[in-house]
């Protein structure tokens, strides 16, 4: 029986099940509940085409941390609406593209002190969220921070299924 | 089911395979970014094996630590796809606002539906509140929600927000009272009178920021103009 009971708890906290039917708030819940700067987006997406990034298949989002009055900057990143890497700079097309959205001058005065970077694949399923704060990517961008250095204060969630799924696709097609 | 893991490996067997290919997608790109970085992270040992920490990590420590990174990891999911949805129905609102003539009871349909899913988003609320007034119909509630939602903050950063919301609502109100001369019709007094209180409140909260006496001014006269022209339903404004 107490078996059962541990066996219980660990799966309703493992499958989250408070914060699903809203016992618990997430943190996004919590911190990210105000209202988004959609002009501030719209601006800052202008700005960073403008600068040469290729704007296509990014949806761009500015959205205040209720608690400290910052914003965080998410762009998600969807294959199936014709987003391409640029791969032609000297770093890595994904740590390029944070690069690109926050080192500009609109989410310098958005006061954007963290990016969130989701990625979509040609069937629009999300393959994984990565987050940095501003301040370390702008150290990275001016050389004050090696790759190695900068790959360790990255965070990120990985949609492990979604990732096999794609890989197994990518594998029939291989060999169909 | 989508299974949220912070930090998780990719079998070797099959990041080997992704090297198989002739040329590299862009979800490759991604996905060999994050080998490198789970490998760096040490969330992979070298063999490619998952280490014990990360598994441990997978299955019950999902914070970062950090609240304002974990919401940023969660907000995909969490906070986007709800913006998202509510986007695409001011979007279809703003296109039925478009044709000649507005349709703008669709357009309520529409920003109605928004509501239902961001209640406390203050931008859809003036849409509302603007929309109702624009119809002759009750736009205060809306208008007080839009206002409240700047509670959240204190300070000056409450002052800033609810300066936002006002701006925002008077542009909404100018665009709103365009399209109806536009139609050809009489301009709504509902329009006129949220139109009132609104520029009343922003030259009040202007004030309280740096902001030029000129503008407080002009924020003051305009509401003075827009409580004048609601003053005479029938004559100045459209019961």
């Amino acid at each position: 029986m107490l078996i059962l009971v541990i066996v219980g708890v660990f799966l309703i906290l493992f499958f989250r099940v408070p914060q699903k039917i809203g016992i618990i708030k997430s943190p996004a819940e919590r911190l990210l509940a105000g209202t988004p700067d959609r002009d501030g987006a719209k601006t800052l997406l202008s700005e960073v085409a403008a600068a040469g990034l290729n704007t296509e298949g990014i949806d761009l989002y500015v959205i205040p941390f209720i608690d400290t009055g910052e914003n965080l900057a998410i762009a998600v990143l969807n294959e199936s609406e014709g987003f391409s890497f640029n791969r032609s700079t000297g770093h890595n097309p994904i740590i390029q593209t944070m690069i690109d959205l926050v080192t500009g001058d609109t989410a310098q005065k958005l006061n954007v002190t963290r990016l969130s970077l989701e990625y979509r694949d040609e069937s629009s399923q999300s393959l994984m969220t990565l987050s940095a704060s501003t301040y370390d990517i702008k150290r990275f961008a001016s050389g004050t921070m090696t790759q190695q250095e900068f790959m360790n204060v990255l965070e990120g969630n990985i949609n492990y299924p979604a990732i096999l799924s794609t890989q197994i696709s990518s594998m029939y097609k291989l060999f169909k | 089911m989508k299974l949220r893991i912070k930090k998780i490996i990719i079998p070797m067997a099959l990041l080997l395979f992704m090297g198989l290919g002739c040329t590299r997608t862009d979800t490759d790109i991604a996905i060999d970014f994050l080998t490198e970085w789970a490998v760096q992270e040490g969330i992979l040992n070298e063999d490619g094996s998952p280490t014990l920490k990360t598994a441990a990590d997978a299955t019950i420590d999902s914070s970062t630590g950090d609240p304002q990174t974990d919401a940023a990891l969660d907000a995909g999911e969490r906070v986007v796809e709800s913006i998202k949805k509510a986007d695409v129905q001011l979007d279809k609102a703003n296109q039925v606002l478009g044709t000649d003539p507005p349709n703008t009871e669709k357009a309520l349909d529409h920003v109605d539906q928004a509501t239902k899913i961001r209640p406390n988003d203050w931008y859809i609320r003036n849409q509302r509140a603007t929309l109702l007034a624009e119809v002759g119909r009750d736009a205060q509630k809306d208008a007080a929600r839009a206002d409240k939602s700047c509670d959240v903050y204190g300070g000056h950063r409450k002052v800033e927000c609810e300066s936002r919301v006002y701006e925002h609502r008077a542009q909404l109100l100018e665009d709103s009272i365009a399209r109806q001369i536009r139609s050809g019709r009489k301009v709504k007094c509902t329009t006129y009178e949220l139109q009132a209180v609104t520029y009343d409140r922003l030259s009040s909260v202007s004030a309280g920021r740096v902001k030029s006496s000129a503008d407080i001014e002009s924020y003051y006269q305009a509401g003075k103009r827009a409580q004048a022209q609601a003053s005479q339903p029938g004559v100045t404004c459209a019961p």
